[in-house]
Formats: C-alpha cells, sequence, structure tokens
C-alpha cells in the first residue's frame, strides 16, 4: 500500500499545487478586492467555491485515471500482487487529499489573515469559516466523479459525463442543510455527504474491478449507477427544456400576449399598463379606468421592480446566526465608516474604511465610540427591502455618489421587531419613528420609492425642478400590513428637522387585513395588489419540498372568495411535460427559478385566475409513471434480462420517468443475436444453448488446413 | 497440480457485431515456450487480455494456473509475470524507481534477475524511462516481468519495434531466465525465426478461428511446396488437399498445402507440360502460408497485370 501512495502522490502533486495555487489566488483574492465585508460569508463567493470545488475535484480524479485507463497502461498498473480496491484506494487517498488541501490551507491562511483587526473591514466571527469549510467537504465525492467518467466503458464522451448526478444532488443537499440552525445544520450537512462519500467509493471501486462495464457490476453497484445516470440525465433536460423554455417564452403560441400590469402611483391612483409580451413595449395604460396616452419614453414596470426598484442586502440575512454579522449599507460620508448589523449584539458596527478598525457603534442609544459598551439593543432586524433606486437616483452620469445626500432616504430607515427607526450615522441620530404593537411584531418591511412612471433615473440625476418622490413603506406584521406613504415636500425641512411619526399619512385605507385562518409567518414571501374593490396576495409557501404558490383573491374587508395552489406560475404549456420527462420527484420547473417580486402579475390578474388545469400535477405524475414502466418493461423483455432485474427496471422507470428509460437503454444493450443453425431462430451470442432448440453454436468452419494435435495424457485443471 | 497452465473452452468474444475470436479451444502444457501466432487482427492480443482478465469472455471459459480469468486473485497474478507490446512504464519513472514501484506490490522479487538483465540491456538505474530508447525501454519491462520469478510468462509481442540487437538480446534473457525451470512461456510474435529457434508449440489463429495446435516440427513436417514450371497457357490446377496458398509468376506457379502429400504431388505430377519440383518448407513459410489469404486476393502480378 506505501508503494502505490507513493507513487500515486509523486505522480499527481504537481496537479495539486496547481490546484493549491487557483484557489489560493481565488479566495484570497476575492478577500483582497472586497476589503470592507467578510466574503467568506457571501453566497456568490460560496457558490463560485462551491462550483469550483466540484469541478476541481472532478478533474483531479480524472487526471489520476484518464491518463491510465488506456489498454496496457490498465494492464500494467492491474496486473500486480495487489487488489484493484487497493489500487483504488490509494488513488483516493491522494487524490482526495491533495483535493482538501487545496480547498482547506488557502482558506486557513484567509481565515487568519481576515481574523486580524486591520486586515478587514468588518467583524470576524470563529464561525465563519464553517460554511466553505463544509461546503470544501461536501464536494469531495466529486474526485470519484473523474474516476467514474475515466473508466466508463461507453462510445460518446457525453454519456461519459452522465454519472455526476448523485453526487451533485446530495452535495447541494448537504450544502443546502447548513441552516440558521449552526450546530443541527453542521451535523445535518455531515450525513449526505457520508452518504455520497460511501455510494460513491462503492460504485467506484467495483467499477474499477469490473473495468467499468455495467454487466459486470455487483447489484448494488449496478443501482447505484443507473440512479446516477438517471439523475444526470434529468439535470441535463431540465437545463435544456429550462432555457429552451425561456428562449421560445415569447413566442410560445399559448402563452398569454399580453401582460396588464397594476401600479399604485404617489397619489393613490391605480394605473393599468398594458404591455406587449414579445417586444415589451406598452400599448395602452389607464388610470383609475380612464385611458391615457402613452407616452414613447415610457418605460414599463413590474409593479415591484423599477416603479418600486427593491435592492438586497449583500448578505443573506435569515441565514445568519444571531452571533454572525451582516453588512448594512448605512450611509456615510462624514465617519468614513463601513457599517455592519451584529444580530447577536443587537448593535450596527462601523469599521473605518482606510484603518479598517472598529471606530463606532450604534445602538438605540445612538452612535457611539468603539470603546464604550452600548446598554441598549436592537431587537431581532427583520428582513427589510429599500430603494436601490434611490441610490441610482443620486448618481451622476459618471455614477459617482452625489455627495449632498438628503437625511430622509429609505436606505436610513430600518426596521425591527419592534418598530422601525431612522438611523443616521452621519448627523449621529438614532430614533423610533414607528412601535408595533406588542402583539403584532414586525415581520418585514418593504421600503420604496415610488418613481412616477415617466421619470425613470437612472445613473442620472434628477433634474432640480422634479417633485421628491416620496416614500411607500409597507409594514408587515405577523397579522397585518399596513402601508403608509412618506411624502416629503421640502427637503431641506426633513433635512433639519427630526423626522416625526405625523408625517406618516395612511395612504387611503390601504390597511390589508390577512385572510382569515392564515398565518402569515409560515410564508416566506409575501404580494399584495389591489385591483379595484378586490386584492389578491400571493403567498409563497417555503415550508414544503416543492414550493407552493398560494393566491387568494379576496375582498377589502379580507372575505376570501377564491384560493388556488400552484406549482408553478410560469407559462403552463410546458409545465404538463415536466413530470413526464422528469422524474416525478423534481416536478420543480426551471422557470419558477428566481424572486417571486419578478413574476408577471398578468398570470394572476383576476380574469385569469382561473389556473385549473384539467388534469393536476399529481395525476400528471401518474399517468407518466404508468407509462415509463410500460415502455420500460418492453425494453427489459427485449433486452433478454433477468426476472429480477426486469422487475428493477420496471419500477426503476415508472419512478424516474424519461430519464430512467434512458439510462435503462444507455446501460444494457440488447444482446447481439444470430441466426440458430439448427431451428433458424435469433438467438443471444452470449447465451451456450438455443433458447429454443438447445442446440449448441456450430463450430468455425473447417477448411481442411487445420492441424489439431492436443495431448490427451495430460491432466487438465479444475478450474477455481 | 494441473499439466495446464492456460486452458480455454469454447473462448469467444464479439466486438460489437464482428467476431474477435471464435470458440477458441486451446491447451497449453506445463513448461517449454507456447508461441501464439496469427496476423494482425487475428484475435491474438484479444485472447490474451480475456486469458489475463482484462476483457469479458462474450462466451466461453478461460483459466490461468486453475483459475478462472474473471476471478484472479493478487496472489495469482503474483505468478504471472506479462509483457505488453507496448512495454509500458511511467515515464517520469527512473528505471531504480520502477524497481521500487513492482517490487512494492508483487510478493516475490529477485533483485538480481533484476540487476542482470538491467545490465544485458547496458542500462543505469538513474536513467528515466522517457529518455530510453524503445529497445532500452523493453529491457526494463522484460526485466520488471522476470524478476517476480512468475511460474508463467505472457509476452504479447516482446520484440515488436526492436532492432535485431535489442531483439537477440531479449531473446536471450528470456531464455536464460526459463533455462532448467519449470516455467512456461506463453507468447506471440511476428518475427518467426525467433519463433522456430525457441518454441515448442506453436498455435496459429486465423480471424478468430485455431487452425494449427501442434508442436512447432509437426508444423513444418506436414506442410509441403511444390514449383511448377511450364511453357505456354497456365495449366489449370487440380484439386489440391489442405491447400494454403497458390501463387502465379510468369512460367511458373508456387503451391503450399498442409497434409496428403503424397496424393496432391501425384495429381501435380500427372499435369502434361509441366515440370514439378517439390521443395522444402521451414516454419517461416508454413506459418506465413497459413496467415495468408489463401487465394482470398490475387498476388501482386495478378492485380497489376503482369
Amino acid at each position: 500500500m506505501s508503494t502505490l501512495l507513493w507513487k500515486e502522490f509523486r505522480e499527481n502533486l504537481k496537479w495539486g499545487v496547481v490546484l493549491l495555487i487557483i484557489s489560493f489566488l481565488y479566495q484570497l483574492g476575492s478577500q483582497f478586492i472586497s476589503p470592507y465585508e467578510q466574503v467568506l460569508l457571501y453566497s456568490n463567493f460560496e457558490s463560485m467555491l462551491g462550483l469550483g470545488c466540484a469541478i476541481a475535484a472532478t478533474i483531479l480524479g480524472l487526471l489520476q485515471t484518464f491518463r491510465e485507463v488506456s489498454r496496457d497502461r490498465w494492464a500494467y498498473l492491474m496486473h500486480r500482487g495487489v487488489t484493484p480496491q487497493q489500487i483504488l484506494r490509494a488513488k483516493a487517498i491522494v487524490g482526495i487529499s491533495l483535493y482538501l488541501v487545496a480547498g482547506l490551507v488557502p482558506l486557513g491562511i484567509l481565515c487568519v489573515w481576515a481574523a486580524i483587526p486591520g486586515n478587514v473591514a468588518a467583524p470576524w466571527h470563529p464561525l465563519i469559516p464553517v460554511r466553505p469549510f463544509l461546503t470544501i467537504l461536501s464536494l469531495a465525492p466529486f474526485w470519484f466523479v473523474g474516476v467514474l467518467i475515466s473508466l466508463r466503458d461507453v462510445r460518446w464522451y457525453g454519456t461519459r459525463l452522465m454519472v455526476f448526478g448523485l453526487p451533485a444532488v446530495l452535495g447541494i443537499f448537504s450544502v443546502a442543510l447548513l441552516s440558521s440552525s449552526y450546530f443541527i445544520g453542521i451535523l445535518c450537512s455531515l450525513v449526505p455527504t457520508v452518504i455520497n462519500m460511501a455510494l460513491m467509493l462503492i460504485l467506484t471501486s467495483n467499477s474499477v474491478e469490473r473495468r467499468g462495464q455495467y454487466g459486470q457490476l455487483a447489484t448494488p453497484s449496478r443501482c447505484i449507477l443507473a440512479l446516477n445516470i438517471s439523475i444526470s440525465i434529468a439535470a441535463a433536460m431540465m437545463f435544456v427544456l429550462g432555457l429552451g423554455s425561456q428562449l421560445a417564452r415569447p413566442y410560445l403560441a399559448e402563452g398569454p400576449k399580453v401582460n396588464v400590469r397594476t401600479t399604485i402611483l404617489e397619489d393613490g391612483a391605480l394605473e393599468e399598463v398594458t404591455v406587449d409580451n414579445l417586444t415589451q413595449k406598452i400599448i395602452a395604460r389607464k388610470i383609475n379606468g380612464q385611458s391615457v396616452a402613452v407616452s414613447e419614453t415610457h418605460e414599463p414596470e413590474f409593479l415591484t421592480w423599477r416603479k418600486y426598484p427593491e435592492w438586497i442586502p449583500g448578505g443573506d440575512l435569515y441565514g445568519m446566526q444571531p452571533w454572525l454579522p451582516a453588512p448594512m449599507h448605512l450611509m456615510d460620508q462624514q465617519l468614513q465608516c463601513v457599517w455592519h448589523y451584529l444580530p447577536e449584539q443587537g448593535v450596527f458596527q462601523g469599521y473605518h474604511r482606510q484603518t479598517r478598525r472598529h471606530m463606532h457603534t450604534i445602538s438605540p442609544e445612538g452612535v457611539l465610540p468603539a470603546s464604550q459598551t452600548p446598554q441598549q439593543r436592537f431587537d431581532r432586524l427583520t428582513a427589510s427591502t429599500v430603494d436601490y433606486g434611490v441610490e441610482i437616483a443620486t448618481r451622476d452620469k459618471d455614477n459617482k455618489r452625489d455627495p449632498v445626500t438628503p437625511p430622509l432616504r429609505s436606505d436610513t430607515v430600518y426596521a425591527f421587531r419592534d418598530g422601525v427607526f431612522y438611523i443616521h450615522a452621519e448627523s449621529g441620530e438614532v430614533r423610533k419613528i414607528y412601535s408595533a404593537p406588542p402583539d403584532d411584531p414586525l415581520t418585514g418591511v418593504r421600503i420604496t420609492e415610488s418613481v412616477p412612471s415617466q421619470q425613470v433615473y437612472e445613473y442620472e440625476k434628477p433634474p432640480a425642478d422634479s417633485p421628491r418622490a416620496p416614500l411607500l413603506a409597507e409594514f408587515q406584521h405577523k397579522k397585518t400590513v399596513r402601508q403608509f406613504v412618506i411624502k416629503a415636500e421640502d427637503e431641506k425641512r426633513i433635512a433639519s428637522q427630526p423626522l416625526h411619526e405625523q408625517l406618516f399619512a395612511p395612504l387611503e385605507q390601504q390597511a390589508f387585513v390577512m385572510p382569515k385562518g392564515l398565518d402569515t409567518s409560515l410564508y416566506s414571501q409575501f404580494l399584495g395588489f389591489r385591483k379595484g374593490t378586490h386584492a389578491l396576495y400571493v403567498f409563497v409557501d417555503a415550508s414544503t419540498d416543492i414550493a407552493m404558490y398560494h393566491m387568494l383573491y379576496a375582498k377589502a374587508d379580507g372575505a376570501v372568495q377564491r384560493h388556488v395552489v400552484t406549482n408553478s406560475l410560469a407559462v403552463e404549456v410546458l409545465s404538463g411535460i415536466f413530470p413526464v420527462v422528469v422524474p416525478p420527484g423534481m416536478v420543480v420547473t426551471a422557470l419558477t427559478e428566481g424572486r417571486i417580486n419578478q413574476i408577471d402579475t398578468s398570470q394572476v390578474a383576476a380574469e385569469d385566475f382561473a389556473v385549473h388545469p384539467a388534469l393536476t400535477t399529481v395525476h400528471r405524475l401518474l399517468i407518466a409513471g404508468v407509462i415509463s414502466a410500460l415502455i420500460g418493461l418492453g425494453l427489459s423483455v427485449d433486452r433478454k434480462v433477468s426476472r429480477n432485474s426486469l422487475i428493477a427496471w420496471t419500477l426503476f422507470c415508472a419512478l424516474m420517468g424519461v430519464s430512467g428509460l434512458l439510462a435503462l437503454i444507455g446501460l444494457v444493450p440488447r444482446p447481439l443475436r444470430v441466426k440458430c443453425h439448427q431451428c433458424g431462430k435469433l438467438r443471444a451470442v452470449d447465451q451456450p444453448h438455443c433458447p429454443q432448440c438447445h442446440a449448441e453454436f456450430e463450430p468455425p468452419p473447417q477448411n481442411g488446413t487445420e492441424i489439431i494435435i492436443r495431448e490427451p495424457e495430460l491432466v487438465p485443471a479444475t478450474v477455481e | 497440480m494441473s499439466d495446464f497452465v492456460i486452458e480455454t473452452s469454447g473462448l469467444t468474444k464479439y466486438y460489437g457485431s464482428k467476431i474477435a475470436v471464435n470458440q477458441l479451444d486451446l491447451a497449453v502444457p506445463r513448461g517449454g515456450v507456447f508461441a501464439f501466432l496469427g496476423r494482425n487482427g487475428s484475435g491474438k492480443t484479444t485472447s490474451i487480455r480475456m486469458l489475463l482478465g482484462f476483457e469479458t469472455p462474450t462466451r466461453g471459459s478461460c483459466s490461468i494456473l486453475g483459475c478462472d480469468s474473471q476471478r484472479f486473485t493478487p496472489e495469482l497474478r503474483n505468478r504471472i509475470g506479462y509483457l505488453t507490446e507496448s512495454h509500458f512504464a511511467y515515464g517520469w519513472m527512473t528505471i531504480a524507481e520502477c524497481e521500487r514501484f513492482q517490487s512494492g506490490t508483487f510478493a516475490r522479487w529477485n533483485d538480481r534477475i533484476f540487476a542482470a538483465v538491467i545490465e544485458h540491456f547496458g542500462l543505469s538505474r538513474k536513467a528515466r524511462i522517457k529518455d530510453l530508447s524503445r529497445g532500452e525501454k523493453a529491457g526494463v519491462c522484460l526485466a520488471m516481468t522476470l524478476a517476480p520469478e512468475p511460474e508463467l510468462l505472457v509476452l504479447d509481442d516482446p520484440a515488436l519495434g526492436l532492432d535485431p540487437v535489442a531483439r537477440r538480446a531479449l531473446l536471450e534473457a528470456m531464455l536464460i531466465v526459463t533455462q532448467g525451470t519449470e516455467r512456461t512461456i506463453f507468447f506471440s510474435s511476428h518475427l518467426l525465426d525467433d519463433v522456430e529457434r525457441v518454441s515448442d508449440q506453436i498455435a496459429i489463429i486465423d480471424r478468430g478461428v485455431l487452425r494449427v495446435l501442434c508442436p512447432s516440427h509437426e508444423l513444418a513436417e506436414r506442410t509441403s511446396s511444390w514449383i511448377l514450371k511450364y511453357a505456354g497457357p497456365t495449366p489449370t490446377l487440380p484439386e489440391i488437399s489442405g491447400l494454403l496458398n497458390v501463387s502465379s509468376f510468369p512460367g511458373e506457379i508456387r503451391i503450399i498445402a498442409v497434409g496428403a502429400i503424397d496424393e496432391n504431388e501425384q495429381r501435380l505430377r500427372a499435369l502434361a507440360g509441366v515440370d514439378v519440383q517439390r521443395v522444402p518448407v521451414n516454419l517461416q513459410d508454413a506459418v506465413v502460408s497459413y496467415m495468408d489469404d489463401r487465394g482470398r486476393r490475387k498476388s501482386l502480378f495478378q492485380s497489376i497485370g503482369a
């Protein structure tokens, strides 16, 4: 074993060094170019790290094996006094070790560097590296993917790649389980990692012994390989279908040709804009039901996008633990600090941009120096979205920030469970401007700038005489939703006076009462649309395995008139195909990826609300399963598989759909058949006797030149 | 202990619809040198790879030293030496590292044999494999194959691509090591004078079918050759039993056949106006005749219309 380890290490050390350099450059480079935040916290960094780890591990496995699978090389390697499993074990130990070193050493160096005060303008916590560490660890099984790609005895390289599905699913699952509950999350995350590693080791070990030939594998390995290939095919099909449907979407005849988007203007008027789906041009506009002219410069806006533009904080607040910091973009030119919110301490910490050291703390008491311990703390920060459009509107043509920033900006308002605070770091003002009822805590706040549709400012300063756009504040409580318009007529007056609650004026009667019986705390997303005397609520229930969209059409008093639940708000024409072409367990369509805010509201307009497909998803799944099972049964019979394999493949195809059928076709070839010399019927060449007449194969034809002299006196061997 | 080291029964291999090996029944006795011959693409290497468990037979069975080829254990592989035709070794290794790798993964290792073969080829242990010539690499590979002292040596065209000097060295090394032992050498080769010199038994495979399996001397003894000289039109040949090859030249026909020597000679001498001469056949001529196309294609002279 030590000889094998030595050989693998000597041969592949150079690849490990290359990976180490690339990993070093990425991890430390990402931090160097982002000195104001801990990049290890960011989903973008983690996503790229995960992708890079999967690719790196696969490439390493490939490099260690691909060059050795040619005929004589493989024979040279395998023909020796060690088992194939020992050879694989040596490769795996060295390969995975090199992968882990390449991933974890730069991570360790980065953590040490980031933890030193003055290097990063952000707080540090020892648990920050846990997610990246587990990401690297959970994707190590991809090393086996590289080995399997090399070993697979198939003709086309495209089919060789179809072994990534199972490790990808388990890898993503293990990373996804790193939830807000860290300790439980870590344990939960390790379980799929261990399962992943075990399954891939079993499959690869058997494949090395049998040179990747499916028919020669043991039953457990065959099951794992079939599942792996089927999931890979399903993933590839979903990608292609999703991409294709996105490209084809404007041209689909059954989809809506136009969208009608409703908007609440700053004066409370209801604007309805009809947009051509294909050209995205506005073709009609109504305000309070009256048709108005369409301006050439009028840009179509989604209700909650651009019109009420949204800015998403860089960090995932809900994913953070109480002791982890989250960056908050407090406007601060005076103190020159980068601000971060620490949920555990319930304070904001400001780090100086140049020195990158902790200089100030913001608590409900105000802006304090770092040396002073705050006596009060903020309650838990809710999900709040603040207006990116405002920030954009304050930039000039060169995209530079306007130094004279009016204090009343939507990103100076922060919502906590117990209320809303106005926080302005430069002036040092910290003031509670709204208190939530004790029995109805805040669950979210959306504060946006209601930009009139004719005035979309992007990278331009608004004209000096243009009216200041009011802020639309929507306070989402556990039981109620309250909307307010914050009007600021005199910019200078607001700048010099503290904000008072009298400035909050209700817009008509915009307090939507939640429909009876619904607990909004279960739902991760909420949208409310007003149309005439009715309102449309859209919830995303993310508590189930498959995100379900609830659409409730209700009167203003909350009486629900219609309730529809669907798994897709995308164009329905393709959703009927998905249960057939993808495994029943993977019904979520690629089209519904993304935030609900970007969903075309025409899909949920009242008139189109009758989304009652003739067949529900469950019906479609059952029909698809039966069809797939029948086809699978026919294919298995044609391929002359054993009885047990016939049953297994039939069930597999019923469960996995088209991807299962393709796996069957790819893995189990049709046996070659020739005509029996005795009965004339077709018989498989791998069976010694004809199934019809039981005749053996005819000996090769003799041509009269044979010289066969055997030595009958010698003792034949007994085969062990 | 069995007297056969290699046995196959109905060994068959298909690649797609093409049959590469067709019901091969072979039995190689212990001790001695067994030559396994055939043209390129005749199925030799496929047969050898099936014997060593690197290919799965479509049908039939094969065993080495009494063990099914599909179930080899490391202990059995320790007893078999295998040299591929490509003489593969890791290019990044030095000869010393090759020795380390081989000795660390085989149960037995005779350093004297390894050193002797390396010295025979005039090599230094510090030399890197990728810097060696083809013949030198062949020497290293032979040393790695012989040093574990295997009971059975399977050599797939070991002298392929070697110059005459390297070939001679290889052959000598093979013979020296196996001399006076119960070792068996099973090798394939295209170099028929080497085969003639060293082999005890011979097998010829033609298009996947075993045509010859006999002691080496038997093949030459049972093969006969005649030269027919004539003037005037080309005579019509009678039916020749065991016909292997007919070559036509201007005024001359050469015939090689196996078996039925007297009967064939009688028929040929019955031809009018033809001078029939019987000429001796060596092993090389006999083997080439077996591996030729048996009249399935024209001679070069016929093709160019001479």
